[in-house]
């Protein structure tokens, strides 16, 4: 178990990116949900030890980590959102120099340990190509490989499927699920429904602040019953939008799309009246998402919410 | 083009330069550069009627020179970072595909970039302008000679060399970095234009002919070849250097052009490299192909992942994907402590492996082994002679260079191994794993020093042919394996070292590069400082000293110490670097006490750093106690203080015999010596008190008379001994002594030779300078600093008309010397062997004197032995290349010589190859020492055995310094050195052939006129003794005109005056002078006026005549071809000069008098078409500009 504690982060500026966030993190998948530039990224990488805090304590199984990173890395497999590798060296070489930094062994050795987990992640192919001349997705896909080398504790991923195609998305999906039955992996991402489908628990952070910590169903389960969809003319769907902006958060809506002309309108109703041609949906951890951010529902809306 | 677009770009881009550390480094420099960078280092100065005339430092030459060098080497690094990295920072920094993704053109994105390096670059330029002007016009220069303001005196080389040198240098490095997006492919254009410089300055070989030369010039990119040779000539006057302009020369406009043209066409073909398809190599989206056969797949815009439930059940196989994928678990993958030095290993493997995948670190190796062909194809003896090129040679010569080399390359290769997981963005990852943080930083140094290492094996491989090529080559692994292996290591290692700590402090890499580039000029420059020495060089550049008769056995401790105080430096400094550097972003916040940090720091540092300490306080130990350590000096002030004013005049009895016993021990560096003087009483008072003067080398001596010790006062050096009862008028006392020395007595300073050794490589020993022996008297060459000691007067011009007498304790003396060596040695001695013993492994010979000599000389070596009679050669087996060619002119001098100046009066006639940690000649009578790099290492020059003229010349001081000893008067030297060389000219005339003479004194003549101070040339009758005349004056014209004195008297003549002279002073009881051999050579003058008005010209003024042909004519006639000219005189002198015309038949010639202010009209009728007029077809006057007294008629 993963305890942080009151963690707060000013940059010089000063800039506050955490606030004072505090979270246990359990065995299995942890999903981080904010949008860009509410402290998430500044939370994994102190996490990951690379970066000291200005106040609060980590503390790993009782262990207080916060100042000794070294303590952490032996354990730890990361995945940072922005990074690259050496583009003079090939695919396995690049992962074969990882896997020693991080003192991995395997019983067959590191040669067909790297072939092994090129194979999973679908870059065998490509394996003896320079990664200087890999797209976007198949780094990301080298990365993943090198973060899921070893028998890491504590996985940090940072943007897990960003540029990859469907199919790798559920070939990473399926490998950071098998991961997470025996160890932390802390998924830091800004797409919803990664969060939904692969964590059973999950944290709203918006500007260094955790609104919420909760789980998927109970966050859907806080909007059913609210949450209307409908269809409507596009003039009238701007009129909607207008009413939500006016109605002080008795309305809000998630989403709009334009379709042939009409609007398909999703929205949330504190209580009161429906819409015309309105009718229920269930809610997806998007509205949830959404909502939270704007502060349509609260925090205590949600079971298990900060204390 | 859009103009304000460009402005935008170069808006952005000078902003961006300017806050830059880099570029306030820059101005630093720059301005650190305008108080130290010396503007007239290259110009001459001179002697005007009221005084010494010193070059003006804001003259336009003085300021071309600063501004050609400064431009070069400074501006042109920083030039080179900020135009190079210009374009790849975009890339690094991902702009450019936003910034390209608008209506910006390629043109107008590198007219931008350019404007706009140019414009930070030109601001600090300015910076640079105005604190020299400041400096000069204002300050008053700090003590140089500053002359009037003039504006055009600083435009003029800032247009000419200081504009070009930025514009090229950062045009080049934009195009560089445009086109292959590599930072380590951009430090290749400063790496390669700075280590260009030497060749381009310097390289210039006797075959290279003008054409050669005006070719380099043209490519030289400092323009500072066409400079030191055009705008600076030799033979221009300081007057004309301080107030002439530099002539507008078209060679120069066209280097100018080449060199801004090639970097403009460049820059022009650089936009077809910009911009996002410029930019594809290393960029470029690979296909994918995968076992599903799925390539190219489209990103779907639907995020949805699908209907799996919350959390995915393991094992579980995503829809779609076909064969199930065993579970992660069944690859049993454990992460385990890492190893750190298995680790360690793999890291640095896997550096090389991708150091091997760069073209331009192959790039850097071919520059490197120009660079080495460049130096060491030139390589020239102490008679400015070519020599033979040897493995140990090269390796030493070209050690410090070399070194200076490799210290530019690692600076590159450890930043950008350092920075690289920065730019690629892996080092966050790197970072997050359990390898040690030293291990994390330590490999990139050590992956550099591998890349480095492997450069200098591909150096020395190419090397190889250097040696081999010649005939004879003898190639030998060991000395390039050693020196620039093992010894070069350390170097290497501190400054990688120095290079991680840096950038482990300031984490960026441009600031590393400018401050490492700045260390390394700063070190450059300290190193040629005289206060360097063995603590403090730590590149032991200029140190080394190679012999092939065994090598480094000079100065081994200080090299041991010296490299070990390095490495283990270069560990502090790596552990340091270790602390310093920071895995983990601190928080300013929670920054713990500076206490604690440097507490914490102590621990892993201080190991290193007391080790490396302790070597420091050693070696420092050792030069201080070195014979040119401070040790030495003090002892030196205080023999100087306590004895010169009571000494230096005091009455000395003369030696009439010396007798020693040496037993030499090489391996031990020690020699055992007992000796006995014969003292004379010689005054007309007694002597009881004599001062002799004892070396530190000698250590310490004990003085004894018939057995019996006697009372010594010991006063700093100055042994004054007691005798009792006192030496009276005419009466004589046998004083012996002994003593162990040991030569040397400890380490040199810094490096570099010695002239008196025992090393199992050789012995040389003698008492000419530093005596290896007790000498009577006070030394007044031994030195104290120069506030201590007073000027000592000039000599009068009358000084040295009249002959001195020979001083008592400069008396001549006979010898018995009996030396003691081991077997494997031989042994020559001044004298004659008459005895020769080998008793348990050891030698015993016995060498006599009969005639008096006035110094000692022993030498003992491993040698084989070339003889004939009573004359030999002794030489390293190995070096036999030249051995016949010397022993030709041992036995031609010895023969000739006594023919023209007096027979040879000693028995032996020996030459001893001696180690090269000395590089002269030293003719001690019977007894020559030659440094290995004399005359064995020497190549032809011209067809001209160079080994055959410096042999003669060394023989010729037989006669020349030891049969007949100068005074001190002006002119005196002429006596010596003039004489040898004129010596040599005779047997290489007589002995090699009229055309090898004729070829000598051509060579004589250019090396004269290549090294003569046109404002300071003193008459060769006004050199001083002291040094204070010019070597080119003494050895190479007083030749030539002992030589022309021929042509007033008579060769035979001559001589025969010659003989009188030697004849009269031979008995060595007076020094003559230059007066009295001219005297002497008067009398032998058939025509005493016309002797006097040569005499006058030659020995007592500086008279250079320069011939030219005009308005030449050439018509058949009935009885021939007419060849009509005007022969004139546009240098200095009256002289006569034969003026031919060449036909297929040969030269017609005759003689004219000619003078500055009189033109000779000249008719010679030939009778076949003359093919070229020639002035002085036979070489037998010295001139300025010979070529241009030849006319080529067809």
């Amino acid at each position: 178990m993963i305890e942080v504690r009151d963690l707060v982060k000013v940059y010089p500026g000063p800039v506050p990116a955490l606030q004072g966030v505090s979270l246990n993190l359990p065995p299995g998948m942890f999903g981080l949900l904010g949008p860009n530039g509410s402290g998430k990224t500044t939370f994994m990488r102190i996490l990951a030890g690379l970066l000291d805090p200005t106040a609060g304590k980590v503390f790993w199984d009782g262990e207080d980590v916060t100042r000794r990173p070294e303590r952490v890395w032996p354990r730890l497999g990361l995945l940072p959102q922005d990074f690259g590798f050496y583009p003079d060296l090939t695919g396995r070489e690049m992962l074969t120099y990882l896997l020693r930094l991080k003192g991995v062994e395997a019983p067959g050795g590191l040669t067909d340990l790297s072939a092994e987990l090129l194979e999973r992640v679908n870059l065998t192919d490509a394996a003896d190509r320079r990664t200087g001349a890999y797209s976007g997705g198949m780094k990301r896909r080298l990365g993943i490989a090198q973060a899921i080398a070893g028998d890491p504790k504590l996985l940090i991923i940072d943007e897990p499927t960003a540029g990859l195609d469907p199919e790798e998305r559920m070939r990473v999906a399926s490998l950071l699920s098998e991961l997470a039955q025996h160890r932390t992996v802390v998924l830091s991402t800004h797409i919803v429904d990664d969060v939904a489908t692969l964590c059973p628990r999950l944290a709203f952070i918006r500007s260094g602040r955790l609104l919420a910590s909760t789980s998927p169903g109970r966050a859907r389960a806080a909007l059913r019953g609210r949450l209307l969809e409908g269809s409507v003319e596009a003039e009238a769907g701007q009129n909607l939008i207008r009413t939500a902006e006016e109605s002080a958060g008795r309305i809000a809506v998630t989403r709009t799309l334009l379709r042939e002309g009409r609007s398909l309108v999703r929205c949330f109703v504190r209580d009161g009246a429906r819409p015309d041609g309105f009718e229920p949906v269930e809610p997806t951890l998007e509205d949830a998402y959404v909502l939270l951010m704007r502060g349509v529902v609260g925090p205590a809306s949600m079971d298990e919410a900060v204390a | 083009m859009n103009e304000s677009r460009i402005l935008t770009v170069a808006a952005a881009e000078a902003r961006s330069a300017l806050r830059r550390p880099l570029w306030w480094l820059l101005v630093l420099g720059a301005v650190v550069t305008t108080l130290s960078l010396s503007s007239t280092a290259a110009l001459p100065s001179g002697d005007g009627p009221s005084g010494p005339i010193e070059p003006y430092a804001n003259s336009v030459h003085a300021l071309s020179f600063f501004f050609g060098l400064s431009g070069f080497l400074l501006f042109g690094f920083f030039a080179s970072v900020l135009g190079g990295m210009s374009v790849i920072r975009d890339d690094e920094h991902r702009v450019v595909d936003l910034i390209h993704a608008t209506p910006l053109t390629a043109e107008e994105y590198v007219t931008g970039k350019l404007a706009g390096v140019g414009a930070a670059l030109g601001v600090a330029l300015v910076v640079q302008v105005c604190a020299l002007a400041g400096f000069y016009e204002v300050l008053g220069a700090g003590g140089a000679v500053v002359g009037p303001f003039d504006l055009v005196n600083y435009a003029y080389p800032v247009v000419a060399f200081a504009l070009p040198a930025l514009f090229g240098f950062a045009g080049l490095a934009f195009a560089v970095g445009a086109r292959t997006r590599q930072p380590l492919s951009v430090m290749v254009v400063p790496a390669l234009l700075v280590f260009s410089l030497p060749f381009f300055l310097t390289w210039s070989p006797p075959w290279l002919g003008a054409v050669g030369d005006g070719v380099l010039m043209t490519l030289d990119p400092s323009g500072l070849r066409w400079y030191l040779r055009v705008a600076l000539a030799p033979g221009l006057s300081v007057t004309e250097v301080n107030s002439g302009a530099i002539p507008y020369d078209g060679l120069l406009l066209l280097n100018r052009m080449i060199w801004v043209g090639a970097t403009a066409f460049l820059v022009w073909r650089a936009r077809r490299w910009v911009g996002p398809a410029g930019g594809s190599r290393g960029r470029a989206a690979a296909l994918e192909t995968s076992a599903s056969g799925s390539e190219r797949g489209a990103r779907s815009a639907d995020p949805q992942f699908g209907s799996a439930p919350e959390g995915v059940a393991s094992g579980a196989v995503a829809p779609g994907m076909g064969a199930r994928t065993p579970p992660l678990r069944d690859l049993e993958m454990v992460s385990r402590r890492a190893r750190p030095y298995r680790t360690l290993a793999a890291l640095v493997a896997t550096e090389l492996r991708g150091a091997r995948r760069q073209p331009l670190l192959w790039g850097l190796t071919a520059l490197l082994v120009g660079l080495v062909w460049s130096e060491g194809a030139q390589s020239f003896g102490p008679f400015g002679e070519p020599l033979i090129r040897t493995s140990g040679g090269l390796a030493t010569q070209l050690f410090g260079t070399l070194s200076f080399a490799m210290c530019t390359v690692l600076l590159f290769v450890v930043v950008e191994g350092l920075h690289r997981g920065r730019v690629v963005g892996v080092h966050e990852v790197e970072f997050a794993t359990p390898t040690p943080t030293w291990v994390l930083l330590a490999s990139r140094p050590l992956a550099a020093l591998g890349v480095c290492l492997a450069m200098v094996g591909v150096v020395i491989v190419t090397t190889i042919p250097l040696i081999v090529v010649q005939p004879g080559g003898r190639l030998d692994l060991l000395p390039f394996l050693l020196v620039w292996g093992a010894l070069m290591l350390p170097t290497l290692a501190l400054w990688a070292a120095v290079t991680t700590l840096v950038y482990s402090s300031v984490r960026s890499r441009y600031t590393t590069y400018a401050i490492g580039f700045g260390l390394l000029m700063l070190s450059l420059r300290y190193l040629q400082h005289s206060s360097t020495t063995w603590v403090t060089n730590w590149t032991m550049a200029g140190t080394l000293q190679w012999s092939d008769m065994g090598p480094l056995q000079l100065d081994r401790i200080a090299i041991v110490l010296n490299r070990a105080w390095v490495a283990t430096l270069a560990l502090t400094t790596m552990a340091t670097a270790i602390v310093v550097f920071r895995r983990t972003e601190r928080d300013p916040a929670t920054r713990t006490s500076v206490g604690v940090r440097i507490g914490r720091a102590l621990r892993p540092v201080a190991p290193f750093a007391v080790l490396s300490g302790i070597f420091v306080v050693l070696l420092g130990a050792e030069v201080r106690a070195g014979f040119q350590g401070e040790a030495a000096r003090e002892v030196a002030e205080k023999y100087w203080r306590m004895n010169a004013a009571r000494w230096s005049d005091a009455s000395l009895p003369t030696r009439s015999h010396v007798a020693l016993e040496i037993l030499l021990e090489p391996d031990a560096g020690r020699a055992e010596v007992a000796g006995r003087y014969h003292l004379i009483n010689r005054h007309d008072r007694a002597l009881t008190r004599i001062p002799f003067t004892v070396r530190p080398a000698l250590g310490s001596v004990e003085w004894s008379v018939e057995g019996r010790g006697i009372p010594v006062e010991d006063r700093s050096g100055l042994h004054v001994v007691t005798l009792s009862p006192a030496l009276a008028p005419g009466d004589s006392v046998r004083l012996n002594f002994s003593f162990t020395g040991t030569y040397p007595a400890g380490v040199t300073r810094n490096g570099g030779g010695t002239e008196q050794f025992v090393l199992p490589s050789g012995v040389v020993l003698h008492t000419l300078r530093d005596s290896f022996l007790p000498q009577p008297g006070f030394d007044a060459g031994i030195r104290p600093r120069e506030a201590l000691r007073p000027v000592p007067p000039e000599p009068s011009e009358s000084e040295g008309e009249e002959s001195q007498l020979r001083p008592p304790g400069a008396s001549l003396f006979t010898t018995t010397i009996t030396v003691d060596v081991p077997a494997a040695y031989r042994t020559a001695v001044v004298g004659h062997r008459v005895q020769s013993d080998t008793v348990a492994g050891r030698v015993l010979d016995r060498w006599v004197t009969r005639k008096p000599v006035g110094d000692i000389s022993v030498l003992a070596g491993r040698w084989a032995e070339r003889r004939e009679g009573s004359t030999a050669l002794y030489h390293l087996p190995e070096h036999d290349r030249n051995v016949e060619a010397m022993f030709d002119a041992l036995l031609a001098a010895r023969t000739s010589y006594s023919r023209w100046f007096h027979p040879y009066p000693w028995e032996d006639l020996k030459l001893s190859e001696v180690p090269g940690l000395t590089r002269n000649a030293i003719g001690f009578p019977t007894n020559i020492s030659f440094s290995e790099h004399l005359g064995f290492r020497s190549q032809p020059v011209n067809g001209l055995s160079t080994a055959f003229v410096v042999t003669a010349h060394e023989v010729a001081h037989q006669w020349w310094g030891n049969l007949v000893s100068a005074g001190t008067g002006p002119g005196s030297d002429h006596l010596v050195e003039g004489m040898a060389s004129y010596a040599s000219l005779l047997l290489v005339d007589d002995h090699l052939g009229v055309e090898a003479g004729r070829s000598y004194r051509r060579q004589l003549e250019a090396t004269y006129l290549s090294s003569r101070r046109v404002d300071r040339e003193p008459a060769v009758a006004r050199v001083l003794p002291t040094g204070g005349g010019s070597r080119a004056v003494t050895v190479d014209k007083g030749a030539w005109v002992q030589w022309m004195l021929h042509d007033v008297i008579g060769r035979e003549r001559a001589l025969a005056g010659l003989r009188d002279f030697v004849d009269a002073y031979s008995s060595g009881t007076s020094l003559p002078g230059l007066p009295q051999m001219l005297a002497h050579l008067r009398e032998r003058a058939p025509d005493p006026n016309a002797f006097d008005r040569f005499v006058d010209q030659w020995f007592f003024d500086t008279i250079l005549p320069e011939f030219g042909v005009g308005d030449l004519v050439v018509e058949e006639e009935a009885t021939g071809w007419a060849v009509s000219f005007v022969l004139a005189n546009r240098g200095t002198g009256d002289v006569e000069v034969d003026v031919g015309v060449r036909t297929e038949a040969g030269m017609s010639s005759r003689r004219v008098r000619i003078s500055p202010t009189r033109d000779v009209p000249v008719r010679i009728v030939v009778p076949q078409r003359p093919s070229e007029v020639v002035v002085d077809p036979d070489v037998q006057v010295l001139q300025n500009h010979r070529d241009r007294a030849r006319i080529r008629l067809d």
